[in-house]
């Protein structure tokens, strides 16, 4: 009796501990991206990236550099028009299986030919924590890193056309 | 029976829907042409001087790079030469560039600049260059790469500073991307084209002659244009008793059933339009001339 005792406890223990670890931290979204230098077929970029950890800030930083290239385009360079367009919900809705495979796959990868962490600094930042119940903002701690992300704008933007996701060049 | 034939019936509908998908967008011609300050012969220019080709073959294959093939300017100069039975451009006595807009008839002209700064006798150079994509059927200006300057260098390659300011921060793709911007403007908006329908002595009718409702044939002709017209977008740039220009009229690029829809389709249905309004006069019906069409514009004279 005691054993099932015992086993149900630490079974509570773990189901308890384990819903304190499925509590999640969404960062805003941000387009702290920097233009570097655009040259031949790759764009370096600057980007801030928030995580818990190391890989994932700069995992982030990546896809912000991504998410801004497609739908805001990157100020003082000569992609300030955004590669896909404006309308960012409306076209990942409509094109909910390119972004499916390209951010949830993380097929975004194979356009960046380097990533170079330049540095970074743990921080309190405001984020919305999320649970099973709820969402709320709040300060967190989090590794804030400057990331230069190099981009395949050439291969990428072949890519978009071949996926009819932009028009190529013509009528 | 009744099965097999709604079977068929089935079938070739849904072949018609799959072959209009499949037709393929008439794509616009685009060739580059070197551009010079008045009174210079670019095309000779062009046919001596390393620079200026320099210029057109980076252009050139910024364009192919995105998947486009450009209309090759040497070549339509050796069709010029070849009809004007000529060897050299110099000293022609005929309009060149105009020649070579004829012969190529391209439907965007993207135009090339270049002036070259020389300092210390010559031996530093630096070249600034300017790009400008122009829609041939209206003249309207697409796109314009502003003039940009490459730096002072001790060299008189000029094909190699031409070629540095065109791909340093990838500016020829920044051209080329705006002239695609203009392309989707072109798709929303319709082609723009010209129309002109003239008075000649020959002609029975007149513009300024009453017709239906009490209205002049110009009246009813612009209320044509203005119902088939892309959108209702027209603008008359002139109505007078001799002429009755557009400056703009839009056309669409593709029919709604999907197949391509060009400036001779509007033309022929124009000028129909036209017979049509005239009617007749004592007794005689007004006879269809047949409408000339030349880089984008329509010319119709009414009967």
């Amino acid at each position: 009796m005691k054993t099932k005792i015992n086993f149900l406890i630490a079974l509570t223990a773990f189901f308890i501990i384990s819903g304190c670890a499925s509590k999640q931290v969404a960062f805003f979204p941000t387009s702290e991206v920097t233009y570097q230098n655009y040259s031949g077929d790759i764009l370096t970029l600057r980007v801030l990236g928030y995580g818990g950890n190391e890989n994932t800030a700069i995992e982030d930083a990546q896809m912000r550099a991504m998410e801004t290239l497609f739908f805001r385009g990157i100020p003082n360079s000569n992609i300030s028009n955004p590669l896909i367009g404006f309308n960012e919900n409306e076209l990942k809705r409509t094109h909910n299986n390119y972004f499916k495979d390209f951010f949830g796959y993380k097929r975004y990868l194979t356009f960046i030919s380097e990533t170079m962490l330049i540095g970074g600094q743990k921080q309190k930042v405001i984020a919305t924590k999320v649970d099973k119940k709820s969402a709320k903002q709040d300060m967190v701690d989090a590794l804030v890193v400057a990331v230069d992300v190099l981009v395949n704008v050439k291969n990428l933007r072949k890519d978009l056309e071949d996926q009819n996701i932009v028009r190529k060049f013509g009528f | 029976m009744k099965f097999y034939k709604i079977i068929i019936v089935i079938f070739f509908a849904f072949n018609v829907s799959i072959s209009a998908q499949q037709i393929e967008q008439v794509q616009p011609t685009i060739m580059v042409m070197p551009f010079t300050k008045s009174g210079e012969n670019a095309l000779e220019l062009y046919e001596n001087d390393f620079k200026w080709q320099s210029i057109i073959a980076r252009v050139n294959n910024a364009f192919q790079e995105r998947g486009f093939r450009p209309k090759d300017l040497q070549e339509t100069i050796n069709q010029v030469k070849k009809s004007k039975a000529i060897s050299t451009l110099k000293n022609a006595n005929f309009n060149v560039e105009e020649a070579i807009y004829m012969e190529a008839r391209t439907d965007i002209i993207v135009k090339a600049f270049i002036n070259i700064h020389s300092e210390d006798n010559n031996v530093t150079n630096s070249v600034q260059v300017s790009l400008k994509a122009i829609e041939a059927s209206s003249r309207m200006s697409l796109y314009d790469l502003p003039t940009s300057s490459s730096p002072p260098f001790k060299t008189t390659d000029y094909g190699y500073l031409v070629d540095r300011v065109l791909t340093e921060e990838n500016r020829i793709e920044k051209f080329i991307n705006g002239i695609n911007d203009a392309f989707t403007q072109i798709i929303t908006l319709g082609k723009a084209i010209t129309v002109e329908i003239i008075v000649t002595d020959e002609s029975v009718f007149k513009l300024d002659e009453e017709k239906t409702d009490s209205k002049f044939i110009s009246e009813l002709i612009t209320e044509w244009m203005q119902n088939n017209s892309y959108k209702n977008q027209y603008r008359i740039k002139q109505d007078s008793e001799n002429i009755l220009s557009f400056d703009e009229v839009r056309i669409p690029l593709k029919t709604e059933s999907g197949t391509n829809y060009s400036v001779n389709d509007f033309a022929r249905i124009l000028s129909v339009a036209v017979v049509n309004i005239c009617g007749s006069k004592d007794g005689v019906k007004a006879k269809r001339t047949r409408p000339s069409v030349s880089e984008g514009t329509i010319r119709i004279i009414l009967p």
